[in-house]
């Protein structure tokens, strides 16, 4: 090993609110389909509203798991509007065991929010993501 | 419900990537930051599950921002020693912090075929980065899970 190991500090809560998702067939990754991000909200050390207009582009595996690639736009009190690039993976489309994503945050140059990369711990029920957010240190 | 609900996310350390680079080229420069691509050109895996080496052909992505950060994205391919291919996508985020000290961590994403790899198809991973010199970069990736 070389550099040290990530530590995670408690940043935000954030639930998000999903639409039905979209199938896309299949590609040579898995089966496509892209599910609508219609809202939601940042609370704790940050504080927003997540905006309509985004979504998640998953991949599923052969085994039913779910690969997450989701860009939403997300607009942060005393920051303005930003985009959230999520990457990460769940079990499967109907499990409510806890999941982890990496959580990138463009459009904040300048501040710090752009400046870290984050982790998020958290899980779904039908229509809805809540994930709490930890910025990796 | 502004509460924390769940634990920081367990990490375990699987294995490092070792990436040998060539000199940046400058793309373009804007008020906003300079774009760059820097070549990759070879380096190894190391670690208890995968020995691999780097293959050459593969870049990164940079964009060195004028507020002071980098943002990076690298594409690239690992050859294991057994013959499996890997897919290498990783994006992060690099800057000097006020102490002097370096932040470099990123969000690899991989695709392996199935098989003995086919843990990193879906697994969720952090990389802890240094640049040991211009040339070199190691970059410890743990794998994350949550309670």
């Amino acid at each position: 090993m070389t550099a040290a190991p990530p530590a995670f500090e408690w940043l935000a809560h954030v639930r998000v609110d999903v639409g039905e998702p979209q199938d896309l067939g299949s590609d040579i990754s898995g089966g496509r389909r892209v599910v609508p991000i219609l809202g939601g909200t940042v609370t704790g050390g940050w504080t927003g509203r997540i905006l309509a207009g985004g979504a998640d582009w998953q991949t599923v595996l052969e085994d039913g798991s779910v690969r997450i690639d989701a860009r939403y736009p997300v607009h942060l009190d005393g920051v303005g509007p930003v985009l959230f690039r999520v990457r990460g993976a769940r079990p499967s489309n109907a499990a409510t065991d806890t999941f982890c994503t990496t959580l990138l945050v463009d459009g904040a140059v300048g501040t710090a929010l752009g400046r870290a990369a984050y982790a998020t711990v958290g899980s779904k029920v039908p229509g809805r993501i809540e994930y709490d957010v930890f910025e990796i240190r | 419900m502004s509460a924390q609900r769940w634990p920081a996310p367990a990490a375990d350390y699987r294995f490092t990537l070792k990436v040998d680079v060539e000199p940046a080229v400058v793309v373009d420069t804007t008020s906003r930051g300079t774009s760059l691509f820097i070549p990759i050109v070879g380096g190894t895996v190391t670690g208890e599950e995968i020995t691999a080496e780097i293959l050459p052909g593969g870049g990164d992505w940079a964009n060195d921002l004028s507020s002071g950060e980098f943002v990076v994205r690298a594409k690239y391919h690992l050859r294991t020693d057994d013959g499996a291919m890997i897919a290498v996508d990783n994006v992060g985020v690099w800057h000097e912090r006020a102490d002097g000290t370096p932040y470099f961590v990123t969000t690899p994403r991989f695709d392996a075929p199935a098989g003995r790899y086919d843990w990193m198809n879906r697994g969720v991973f952090v990389g802890m980065a240094i640049e040991r010199n211009p040339r070199h970069i190691e970059i410890d990736v743990y794998s994350l899970t949550g309670e």
